[in-house]
Order: structure tokens, then C-alpha cells, then sequence
């Protein structure tokens, strides 16, 4: 079963900057084929919740389990195993390999889990096509636009057929029209190959293409859109 | 408010200037440590070889200009037996002479309870303080009254373990006297001639010392003023065609003539050093672009205009580059002061250098200047964005922040570029092989033209390995490859520069040796034991043999003894090696030698009389060919002999004249041996022969006895001691650049942390991402060492092509893939361990870099 | 009487990979001395780029922007520059730019310095420019990588104020989480502003940043969509279309 569940998390951590909101009790659980949207203002503890849920780092208490397995309990080479094999990742700044095809990006993951890239490129090009970017596979970053981009870090994320789907903003570097083409291509995606998606936002209008929102202030996470945030932010 | 101590510039107060400069040193203190020690190493560098390149000429003449003091004219004899003394009376009677300073010099050696020296000894009449020259002066005033004791340098007195009132042995032209230390001469008074291998002592002294009674060397000679041409002719009346009348300074000319090769060989290494200097210091800087841009997005935001922009980063540019080319100054003479600076000892015999550490401003300036102009030139870039249509907080915008990616089609351009430079070097060095060094430094430029596109080729290879082996670092890496940054290439560049300064040095100084070994074999081979006054010379000091020659052959397994004679004679702006053989010599012209002519008629020729080889370099300045007639200023007046055969310089730079020794008796008016040659019975061995020629000689302690392999280990040590100074320069070129090429890498490893990070979301271990980093900086290396062997095994050809060419030194090309490979080996591995630390640290990065927040 | 600056038909393009994006098209706009304006809009909506063309940061593509009479994109570079010192300051959070080690006081003294004021002198004045945003003496020997994302906005607010600008123009000033902080911020905005009879461009995509404002226009992918006349400026959108096709509320 294809399942994201965080029971109870808690996770504190401060710098010497700024405090850092710390995810504090929360509970959530992602059925497969469910695209849910984390809302929050920066500092919320998104970020945090994020890198939970891709076992980049362990909560103090209270569990994070994806597919039966605890991920706070997962070593460093099995959490990595489990980000190649099981996680598909977009980011807001994209990450692309620059001066590298579009199709060798995508095959990031492939050639990281030991595949020549040839093999890599037979699995990554399907991705590309469903990403409607099949004919742009042999440009490079420099030469796609912002949207394009994002949609091969989705072929890229896609590529290893992950069984869950994680993303940190992915249209903050987006006009409106790319963004609502990008979320609702995820949205899409997850509800097609029934896996859980958590997308990570602070644009409400994002919200408006998932199946689920929740909101999460000061480390707490609340069902829906926080009434006192949309009001002060229309 | 208007105070001459903060004067504004351009509109902005120099205690703003300063602060700011304070608060980028508080903020990016590390960034600021690494650019200024890649100025300091490179400024370092710098300093030391141009040290290393001038100071030898320098010390020597400050010693000349103290020992003559006013005086404009001497006159010389042709040889060490000298002249009467008497002349010097004659001299100083002479019209429009107002002092005539008699001086006897020869090569001699002391010993003391520590060991023993070879300088030279410098017995001068009490004329000379008259001279007023600084050393002389300084001598009447420290209470030289002229005791008869000897007066020590410094270096020489504690080097043999002697004070001031001890008695020291004095080895002269085959003699053994003691006398007295009458004083040691302090390097805090004296200068350079506390640390020069010359004792004084009085003109009676140093006769009563040599056996020269009533013979003096020189008498320096002081004009009225404008009365120079009078006394000149003057004293070549007197000298009849017997003595030379020269400059006082002539010995200058004559030393710069015999460093001459070494002076240039070492220039080539400047030019290099220079380089690698300036890239080292243009790198370090280029790492704190992205930084200093956004600095400069900062001010303009706050309305900075451009000038004042423009004062600001050359403000902090010159700020950095003087601090911290004043620790490469520092950093630099300590170097050379440890171990570059030594002079080469085959020339301490021929003249009097000391190793006093002469630190012109001019070489600190050029250094310094280097050192700045990098630093500045390096902070320019950031003016790019003051562009009127650059938007002002462009670099907000711009977060590649990696430095400057070349176009595409660059690479094929500059590769264009430097093979139409490599084609006009070869072209130019074939026409003219006395451009070679110039042809050497643009050839260093070809090789770094040629980096880019090894970089496009080794990324397609990589790419081409990585569709056909899985490997999860190969894409990353081709990534990073394709784009071809100016500091990746500048990375490069340092590693090529310092391998092709490394390899065409090293391969030309092993030419060198290589040549030399053969030449001193083939000139020592012609006697099992040789006697001689000991000491480092090239077998120039004469002595009185006395029965020593019926003592040798008495010995017990001596066949035979011969007389070996010889010297220097100046000729022209030459010091010349004369090598005088007797004619029963096996061997009368070393064979490998031979430049022009055949071996066997030469050879017979020589034994003729009439004949004598000279070295190319000599032939091409008088245009003689074989067969072609010379004359030698002897102290026989004019000799006239013809040319046998040409041949390379023998290993002294000046060059060499072979003669027979009847023909030297004759010009020379001597019949001293500077060497007696014994051949041994078959079946005696060398030690044992060795053994009983040094009995025989029992009561000659003035006298050296060496066996044939123990004088040509001396004389290969000799040769590779006075190459040394370019093989330490060699290796500390190699260790600078090896540090700063492992620093440089780790800085650029650590602006990637981001882009690092977001892999290790992808599922890369740190392992992974360790191991693909450590391939990039090895291909960076690679890349790098390559190009710079390649350059450098041609530029080793080329410059043994020169040395044999131009200088007449016996080099013959040879590629030592062994010494290439270690070079290579040596660089990669050094930079490769230093790197793999930081390397570590990024790779470990924490995917959280990655993130928005 | 001339605005103190004013958009006609203004529009600016960027490359995005092998194509370009149309930024902005065509936007006209006068704003008054004194007056406050505020662009609502999405990120890459285009506020930030009409923002930076505002403070002659960057330039447009085409189209004319005057500030006080004279042509912006006609000037020199260092006329430009000239204006950023003496007449208009610009501010971004996202410029945030701290340099450890340097103090609230130093980093705002040095925004000074290219009037040619001694350190001494330019710390006295940002001392009282902070002082007015209540960072108080203490808060001001503070490094300023020590700032919360709260008190960061009041210094980058006292350094946009020090050299007493005639227009300023504030891109997402403050995204603050906490709320009453952010409400106290531009409480604090408003009353400077006005005390000192400073223009206002402020542009952000909360509403509550925008409260109070003069004139308040909203922009959506490059075109100024609507604008609400409240006070006595004249906004003149190049196109209007009412009702934007933007989605959500």
C-alpha cells in the first residue's frame, strides 16, 4: 500500500539566524492517488515537513511511514535508496544539469541507481512524451523556457516510476498560466498512476488544482485553508 | 569637515573606502585568506626565480665595485704567474695617474680545525684604501694595520671553524703556508664582502704565501679625471702587448658572459613562473566574483554611481594586492634565502661570488607590480555589470553565480588560435634560436589555448562511455564538463604551466647533465689518477711541481707521468677554459664533443702544434670555421693558432680552447703543470694507485691526489650543484601549483554545494557524489597535466636545441618519460589529496541547500 | 502640473530559454509627489519588473518613463545612478543581502557613503533613521546577521529611507509570518512615508501590505488589469480588461 503517514511528528531545530519553526504534533495521512497541498507562509515549517517525508532528516518523536517502512529508522544508504527509488522530487529552482539535454536530465535518477545512460535514456523518453516535451529532449536548460524546465524536473522526477510524488514550490519561478499548466499536470499524474503527491506551497492559487488542502502554521497543521491567512492575504 | 586625512575620492570619504573594505574583510574573510595567498604564493614565486636569476651578477658586482673603489683602469696579467711588481711604480709615475694600486689574486685554499675552503686570496698594497672603495675603507677602519694576518669573511671563517688570532693552513699553487686570522669580517659592516669567498691579506703576505715573490696579478689604476684615454695608452705602452689593459670593472663583463646561459635558461623559468604567478593570482581573485558583484549591485542600489564604484574595487583590489604581495615579497626571499639562492660552484673558482643575498627594489617592484595588476585586472570583472544597459541589481537576478561559461564555438577558435601559434613558434625557432625563450613563453600561451577543447573532447568521450557503462557519476561529471568555464580553464592553466615549466626545464636540465657527464668522462679518462691543488676547479691552478713529478713516477704501479697544464684567459668578454694536453694524451679532444671537424685529423693537428679547438660559441663570434686562424692575447703577446676543430663549450659557458701543451709552454712561458696525469700498470687498481701516488706525495699536503672516479663524481656533482637552482624551482613550482589548484577546485566544489545537495534528493549517497567530484577534479587535473607535457616535452626540445645552439653547451635531446610520468604524478596526487577533504565536506552537504525557504 | 513619474505605453521583455516573455505590455501609469500607489499582483505577475523600470533599475524594451519631466531612458548611467542616490530607493526583501560581521548601524551608514559623508557622519544619520523605524541604539550595534525577518524589514526600511528619497518603491517588502508584525510594519511604512511626504510604489501579493494606499492597481501576467482610484492620482492602464482571467478569488 502506497502510503504516506506522519503520526504525531515533531521536529525542532534552531540556528543561530532565526528561530525556525519547528513542525510541532502533526498528523496526516496521504492515501495513494492523492494530491494534497501543504499550505503555509515561509518559515511555516514546510520546508521541514518536506524533508521528512524524503527521510533527509529524522523527526525527534512520533513517525513518518511510507509503504509500512519507518523512515526515521531507514540508514543513510537505504534513505537513499528509498529518494532514488520510491520519491519523485520537483524543486522550485528546478536543479538541472546545465549544458545536458533535456533526456539526459531526465535520466538522473536512472544512471544513479546503475544504468548506462543509454538504458536510461530508453526509460526517461516515455516520461518526456508525457510531459509533452518528447520533441525538446535534446535541448539543453539554457535553451527551454521556465515552464519547459519544470516539466522535464517532473519527467525527471517521473523517470523512475516513484511511488510517491514530493514538491517544494514548484511554481514559485512560474508565470500563472505555466504554474496552473504544472500543477495540474501532477495532479494529473498522480491521480493516474495512483500515487500520493504532497506539494509544498505558499500560492494560495496553487491550492486550487489539489484534492486536499491543508494549512500549516507555527509547526501545526490545520485541515483546509486557514481562514485568517486568506482573509489577510485577499 | 574638510580634513586632508579623508579627502573624498570620486565623491566617497577614504574612511568610507576603508570601512567598507573592513566589512568585506569581516564578511568574507575566508574568500579574502584564499585570494591573498594565491597572490602571496604567486608573487612568491616570482620573486624567488627572478632572485635566484639575478642576484648572482649582483653580489659580485658590489664585491668588485668594494675591492676597486674609484679606480677606472687596471692592468692584468694573462696568466697566474703575473708580473713584477715594480710596475705598478712605473704605473703611478705614469702622467695623468694619481693612484696605481699593486693587488695579487690567485686561488687558493684554507684549512681549519672544521674543514676546508677554496676562495680567493686577495693581497693588496696599502694603496688600495686610497681607492676609497667601501670594503677598502672599512678595512682601514676596522683596524687593519696591516699585521700581515689574513682577514676572513665571515662565512668562510666559521665554515673551517677559525677566530680572529687562530692559525689557519693556506693551500697556494701547490704550497703550504700558515698564517695568522688577523680579523673576520662581519656581514653587518662589510656586506657582501663578509660573505664572499675572498681573503685579504697584504701584498707581501699573500707573495710569501703563493711563492710569487715580487709578482703581483693587477695593478689598479686611478685616473685624473679626463685624463682616461692619456693613462690608458700609458699603460699599454707598459704593457706591451704582454698584459691586458682593461676596464677596473672588467671582471664584471666577463662574469656576465659566463652566466650568461644560466642567466637566460633560468629567464625562460621566470617567464613561466611569472605566468603561473599571475594565474594563480587571477584565479584566487576570480573566485570571489559572484560576491563581489553583488557587492557592487549593493552600492549601486544605494546610488553609488560608477566612478565611484570603479575607486571602491580598485581601492580594495590594491588594498589586497599590496598586503598581500608584501607577504610574497616576504615569502619569496625566505625561499630563496633557504634554499634557491646558492652559487653555482664552478664558478667560485674562476670568480670570487658570494652568496650575499642582494634584494633589488627593482625585482620587489616587478613582483609586487605583478601581484597587483593580477589582483586588479581579476576585480574588473565586476565592472562589467556597470554596463549602462546591464539593469543595476542584474547579479540578483543571476544565480548561476559560477563564473563566465564560453560560448560555444570558442573552444575551436582558441584551439585555432594556439595551433597558428604552435606553427609560428617552430617556425620562428627554426629561423631564430636565439627567440627560443620567447618562442617558449608563447608556446605556454598555445598550451592554454588548447585546454577548452580537450575539455569539449574529453566530455564527448565521457559522454560516449556513459551511454555504454552504468556509472553514476559519468553524467555528472560531463555535465559540469560542458560547461566550459573561464575558471576551469584557468584551473587547468595552472596545472599546465606548471607541468610544461616542469618538464621542458626538467628535461632540458637533464639534457644538460646528461652531455656534461659525457664531456667531463671523456676529458678526465685520460689519466687513472690525477694530481692536482684539490678544490673545485676545472683544473686551472697551476703549481710548482718540483720532484714531484720523479716522486709520482717512482710510485709503486705508476707507468707514467704527464704534464697536464692550463688556465683561464680572458679574452674579449671571456674567461676561457685553456686546456693544455700533453701530447701522449690518449684522448686529446672529447670525441662527443666535436661540433665541426674530425676527430682523428684534429686530433693529430693538435699534436702538431699550431692548432687548438674552440667552442661554437667563440668560433660564431669571430667567425672562424675549421682551418680558419685566431689569436689568443697570451702572455707571450698575440698567439696565433688555427682552428683543428670546433667543439661544444666543454661545460664552461665562456668556452674552451684545447691545445698541446708545447704550444701552451711556448705562449704561456711556463712549464708548471696545473695537473700531473698518471697512468697506472695494468692490474693496479685505481684505489690502489690512488693509495701509493698519495705516499709518494706525502710531503705535499698542497698537493690533491684523485683517482679518475673520484674527480669525475666531483665534477658531476660540480655540474648538478650549479643546475640545482633550476631543479628546486622546477619542484617549487610544481608545489605551488599543486596547492593552488587543490585550493581552487575545493572553492569551486563548495559554490556547487547547492546543486549537490539536489542530487542527493535524487538518491545519490555521499559516496556517489564524493566519487564524482574526485573524477571532475581529476579530468580538470588530467586535462590540465596533459597539455602542459605535451607543451612541455616540445618545449624541451626546443630549449636543448637552444642550449646547444646558442650557448654551446652539450645537450643532447633526450625524452626521460619516467621523469614526465612522475612530474605528472606528483602534481595530480598532491592536488588530488588536498582536495578530497573538501570534497567530502560538499558531497556531504545537506539536501536542505536545496531548498526553498 | 508633472507627475513625478509616469509610464507611457512602457513595455519590457525577457528571454526565457530560446524564447522571450513578454513582461510587460504597454503600461502607463502617473504617480504624483506625495502620493502613495499599490500594485497587487501573483508572483511573475510583472510587478516586480514595472517596479524595477520605476526606480530605473533596469530599462524598458520600449515605450517612455519619466521621472520629474525627464526621460529616464534617455539618461546616462551615471544620471541614473545619480536619481537612485538623491530621488528614488528601492527596496526588495528578496536583495536581502547580509554581510556577517558588519553592524544595523555600519550596514545602513554605508548606504551613505556616496554622498560623500565620513563614516563618523553617516553613522550618526542612520542611527537616527533607525531610531525613527524603532530599531532602537541597542538593536543597532546588533550584527545583522542576528536580524528576525521582522526587524530585517525595518532595517532595509531605514536604509531605503537615509537618504530622504522623493519616491519610494518597495517590491514585497515584508513577507513576514507573523502577522501582527507585518501589520506593525507597514503601520510604520504609512506613517513614514507620509511624515515625510515621500511617493509610495509598493507592490506586493498580499492585500494587507496594500492597505491605506492612495491609488491600488493589480497587475496579471504583464498587464495592468484594474486600478482603483482612491486618492488624487490618475493611473492610466495600457489595456484595460476588466475582470483579468485570474483564477481564484
Amino acid at each position: 500500500m502506497s502510503t504516506l503517514e506522519l503520526r504525531e511528528v515533531v521536529k525542532h531545530y534552531s540556528t543561530d539566524i532565526e528561530t525556525v519553526r519547528a513542525v510541532d504534533g502533526v498528523s496526516l495521512t496521504i492515501s495513494k492517488g492523492e494530491f494534497v497541498a501543504l499550505y503555509g507562509p515561509s518559515g511555516s515549517g514546510k520546508t521541514t515537513l518536506l524533508m521528512l517525508a524524503a527521510a533527509l532528516s529524522t523527526p525527534d518523536s512520533g513517525s513518518i511511514r511510507f509503504d509500512g517502512q519507518v523512515l526515521g529508522e531507514l540508514s543513510e544508504r537505504d534513505s537513499a535508496l528509498y529518494r532514488r527509488r520510491d520519491v519523485g522530487f520537483v524543486f522550485q529552482a528546478f536543479h538541472l544539469m546545465p549544458h545536458t539535454s533535456a533526456l539526459d536530465n531526465a535520466t538522473i535518477k536512472l544512471t544513479g541507481g546503475g544504468c548506462t545512460l543509454r538504458e536510461g535514456r530508453i526509460r526517461a523518453l516515455p516520461w518526456l512524451e508525457r510531459v509533452g516535451m518528447a520533441e525538446r529532449a535534446e535541448h539543453t536548460p539554457e535553451q527551454l523556457s521556465m515552464g519547459e524546465r519544470q516539466r522535464i524536473a517532473i519527467a525527471r522526477a517521473l523517470a523512475n516510476e516513484p511511488r510517491l510524488l514530493l514538491a517544494d514550490e514548484p511554481t514559485g519561478n512560474l508565470d500563472s498560466k505555466r504554474s496552473r499548466e504544472i500543477l495540474a499536470l501532477m495532479r494529473d499524474i498522480c491521480h493516474e498512476r495512483g500515487i500520493p503527491g504532497l506539494l509544498v506551497t505558499h500560492d494560495l492559487d496553487a491550492t486550487q488544482f489539489v484534492d486536499r488542502v491543508h494549512t500549516l502554521r507555527d509547526g501545526h497543521l490545520a485541515d483546509g485553508l486557514d481562514p485568517e491567512l486568506v482573509a489577510t492575504s485577499s | 569637515m574638510r580634513s586632508p586625512l579623508n579627502p573624498p575620492i570620486a565623491g566617497v570619504r577614504l574612511s568610507m573606502l576603508g570601512h567598507l573594505y573592513w566589512v568585506r574583510l569581516r564578511s568574507h574573510a575566508v574568500q579574502e585568506l584564499l585570494a591573498g595567498s594565491g597572490i602571496a604564493v604567486g608573487v612568491a614565486l616570482v620573486l624567488g626565480v627572478l632572485i635566484a636569476n639575478a642576484s648572482l651578477t649582483g653580489s659580485a658586482g658590489e664585491l668588485v665595485h668594494q675591492v676597486i673603489g674609484s679606480a677606472r683602469l687596471q692592468l692584468a696579467a694573462r696568466s697566474q704567474d703575473g708580473f713584477d711588481e715594480r710596475l705598478a711604480a712605473t704605473a703611478s709615475r705614469l702622467p695623468g695617474v694619481t693612484v696605481a694600486s699593486p693587488a695579487l689574486r690567485e686561488n687558493v685554499a684554507v684549512v681549519g680545525p672544521h674543514g676546508r675552503q677554496s676562495l680567493q686570496l686577495l693581497g693588496v698594497s696599502p694603496s688600495v684604501v686610497s681607492l676609497g672603495g667601501f670594503g677598502a675603507r672599512q678595512l682601514g677602519l676596522a683596524g687593519f694595520r696591516f699585521t700581515g694576518g689574513l682577514i676572513l669573511p665571515a662565512s668562510i671563517a666559521s665554515a673551517i671553524g677559525v677566530e680572529p688570532g687562530d692559525r689557519v693552513t693556506v693551500l697556494a699553487l701547490g704550497r703550504e703556508h700558515t698564517i695568522t686570522v688577523g680579523a673576520v669580517l662581519k656581514s653587518s659592516v662589510f656586506g657582501v664582502l663578509a660573505a664572499s669567498p675572498v681573503a685579504v691579506t697584504l701584498l707581501g703576505s699573500a707573495q710569501q704565501l703563493t711563492g710569487l715573490r715580487g709578482v703581483v696579478t693587477q695593478v689598479l689604476v686611478e685616473p685624473r679625471p679626463g685624463e682616461e684615454q692619456l693613462v690608458a695608452a700609458g699603460l699599454r705602452k707598459l704593457a706591451a702587448g704582454r698584459l691586458n689593459v682593461l676596464a677596473a670593472n672588467d671582471e664584471l663583463a666577463l662574469l656576465a658572459q659566463a652566466v650568461k646561459p644560466n642567466d637566460q635558461s633560468t629567464s625562460l623559468f621566470a617567464a613561466i613562473s611569472v605566468m603561473v604567478g599571475f594565474l594563480l593570482a587571477l584565479n584566487a581573485m576570480l573566485l570571489t566574483v559572484p560576491e563581489r558583484r553583488r557587492f557592487v549591485a549593493d552600492l549601486r542600489m544605494q546610488g553609488y554611481d560608477w566612478r565611484q564604484i570603479v575607486v571602491l574595487l580598485a581601492f580594495q583590489a590594491v588594498v589586497l594586492g599590496v598586503l598581500a604581495s608584501a607577504v610574497g615579497v616576504a615569502l619569496g626571499d625566505a625561499i630563496s634565502h633557504a634554499f634557491l639562492h646558492r652559487v653555482p660552484g664552478y664558478l667560485t673558482t674562476a670568480f670570487p661570488i658570494g652568496s650575499q643575498e642582494t634584494l633589488h627594489l627593482g625585482t620587489v617592484l616587478i613582483a609586487v607590480g605583478c601581484g597587483v595588476l593580477a589582483t586588479v585586472l581579476a576585480s574588473l570583472s565586476p565592472v562589467l555589470d556597470l554596463r549602462p544597459d546591464r539593469p543595476t541589481d542584474a547579479i540578483f537576478r543571476d544565480r548561476s553565480g559560477e563564473g563566465e561559461v564560453l560560448a560555444r564555438g570558442t573552444p575551436l577558435k582558441l584551439a585555432i588560435v594556439g595551433a597558428a601559434l604552435l606553427v609560428s613558434i617552430t617556425a620562428m625557432v627554426l629561423i631564430a634560436p636565439n627567440l627560443t625563450i620567447v618562442g617558449g613563453t608563447a608556446l605556454a600561451l598555445a598550451a592554454l589555448l588548447a585546454i577548452p577543447i580537450l575539455f569539449a573532447g574529453v566530455a564527448w568521450i565521457l559522454q560516449w562511455a556513459g551511454e555504454r557503462v552504468a556509472s553514476s557519476s559519468l553524467i555528472v561529471v560531463v555535465s559540469e564538463l560542458r560547461a566550459i568555464t573561464t575558471r576551469s580553464v584557468a584551473l587547468a592553466g595552472i596545472a599546465a604551466l606548471a607541468v610544461y615549466g616542469s618538464v621542458a626545464i626538467g628535461g632540458a636540465r637533464a639534457d644538460l647533465i646528461r652531455g656534461l657527464d659525457a664531456s667531463f668522462g671523456e676529458y678526465l679518462g685520460t689519466a687513472d689518477v690525477w694530481v692536482t691543488t684539490g678544490g673545485n676547479d676545472l683544473t686551472t691552478n697551476a703549481f710548482d711541481a718540483g720532484d714531484a713529478t720523479a716522486a709520482v713516477a717512482r710510485a709503486p704501479g705508476v707507468a707514467s707521468v704527464r704534464l697536464y697544464q692550463g688556465g683561464y684567459l680572458d679574452v674579449g668578454t671571456r674567461r676561457m677554459w685553456i686546456i693544455a694536453r700533453p701530447a701522449a694524451d690518449s684522448v686529446m679532444v672529447p670525441a662527443s664533443q666535436l661540433v665541426k671537424g674530425n676527430i682523428a685529423r684534429a686530433t693529430r693537428l693538435l699534436r702538431e702544434g699550431g692548432w687548438a679547438t674552440v667552442s661554437s660559441a667563440f668560433a660564431d663570434e669571430h667567425g672562424l670555421g675549421v682551418g680558419g686562424s685566431f689569436t689568443l692575447p697570451t702572455p707571450a703577446g698575440a698567439a696565433r693558432l688555427r682552428v683543428a676543430a670546433i667543439t661544444t663549450n666543454l661545460g664552461w659557458s665562456p668556452g674552451a680552447v684545447i691545445l698541446d701543451t708545447a704550444d701552451y709552454r711556448r705562449y704561456w712561458q711556463t712549464a708548471k703543470p696545473s695537473a700531473l696525469e698518471v697512468d697506472l700498470r695494468p692490474g693496479v687498481s685505481q684505489a690502489a694507485g690512488g693509495r701509493a701516488v698519495r705516499q709518494a706525495l706525502a710531503d705535499r699536503p698542497g698537493l690533491g691526489v684523485q683517482t679518475l672516479s673520484e674527480r669525475e663524481s666531483e665534477y658531476d656533482a660540480n655540474a648538478r650543484q650549479g643546475l640545482s637552482a633550476l631543479g628546486q624551482i622546477a619542484t617549487l613550482l610544481l608545489i605551488a601549483a599543486a596547492l593552488a589548484v587543490a585550493a581552487a577546485l575545493s572553492a569551486n566544489i563548495w559554490q556547487r554545494r547547492s546543486r549537490l545537495a539536489s542530487l542527493k534528493i535524487q538518491g545519490y549517497d555521499t559516496r556517489q557524489l564524493w566519487r564524482a567530484l574526485l573524477l571532475e577534479s581529476a579530468i580538470v587535473l588530467g586535462v590540465g597535466c596533459t597539455i602542459g607535457a605535451l607543451a612541455g616535452i616540445y618545449g624541451h626540445a626546443l630549449a636543448s636545441r637552444w642550449l646547444r645552439l646558442e650557448t654551446g653547451f652539450p645537450a643532447p635531446f633526450q625524452v626521460g618519460p619516467g621523469r614526465v610520468l612522475l612530474t605528472l604524478a606528483l602534481l595530480a596526487a598532491g592536488a588530488l589529496a588536498v582536495i578530497a577533504v573538501p570534497g567530502l565536506v560538499a558531497a556531504r552537504a545537506p539536501a536542505r541547500a536545496s531548498l526553498q525557504e | 502640473m508633472t507627475a513625478l513619474l509616469s509610464f507611457v505605453n512602457v513595455s519590457k521583455r525577457y528571454p526565457d530559454g530560446e524564447r522571450e516573455i513578454l513582461v510587460l505590455d504597454r503600461v502607463s501609469l502617473e504617480i504624483d509627489a506625495g502620493v502613495s500607489v499599490g500594485v497587487y499582483g501573483a508572483r511573475r505577475s510583472g510587478k516586480s519588473t514595472l517596479l524595477r523600470l520605476a526606480a530605473g533599475i533596469a530599462l524598458p524594451d520600449s515605450g517612455t518613463i519619466r521621472y520629474a519631466g525627464r526621460d529616464i531612458t534617455g539618461m546616462v548611467g551615471s544620471e541614473r545612478g545619480r536619481l537612485l542616490r538623491r530621488e528614488i530607493a528601492f527596496m526588495s526583501a528578496a536583495d536581502w543581502r547580509a554581510n556577517p560581521g558588519e553592524s544595523v548601524v555600519d550596514h545602513v551608514a554605508t548606504s551613505l557613503g556616496s554622498e560623500g559623508l565620513t563614516m563618523r557622519e553617516a553613522r550618526r544619520r542612520a542611527l537616527r533613521v533607525l531610531d525613527r523605524v524603532e530599531v532602537g541604539a541597542v538593536g543597532a550595534e546588533e550584527p545583522t546577521s542576528a536580524l528576525s525577518l521582522t526587524e530585517r524589514a525595518r532595517v532595509m526600511l531605514a536604509r531605503a529611507i537615509a537618504r530622504q528619497p522623493a519616491l519610494l518603491v518597495l517590491d514585497e517588502p515584508a513577507m513576514l509570518p507573523n502577522l501582527g508584525d507585518r501589520d506593525r510594519f507597514y503601520a510604520l511604512l504609512r506613517s513614514v512615508t507620509s511624515e515625510r511626504n515621500m511617493a509610495l510604489l509598493i507592490a506586493s501579493e498580499e492585500m494587507a501590505a496594500l492597505q491605506g494606499v492612495g491609488v491600488l492597481m493589480s497587475i496579471a501576467d504583464g498587464e495592468l488589469a484594474s486600478t482603483e482610484k482612491r486618492g488624487t492620482v490618475v493611473a492610466l492602464p495600457g489595456r484595460r480588461r476588466a475582470g483579468a482571467e485570474r483564477t481564484g478569488w
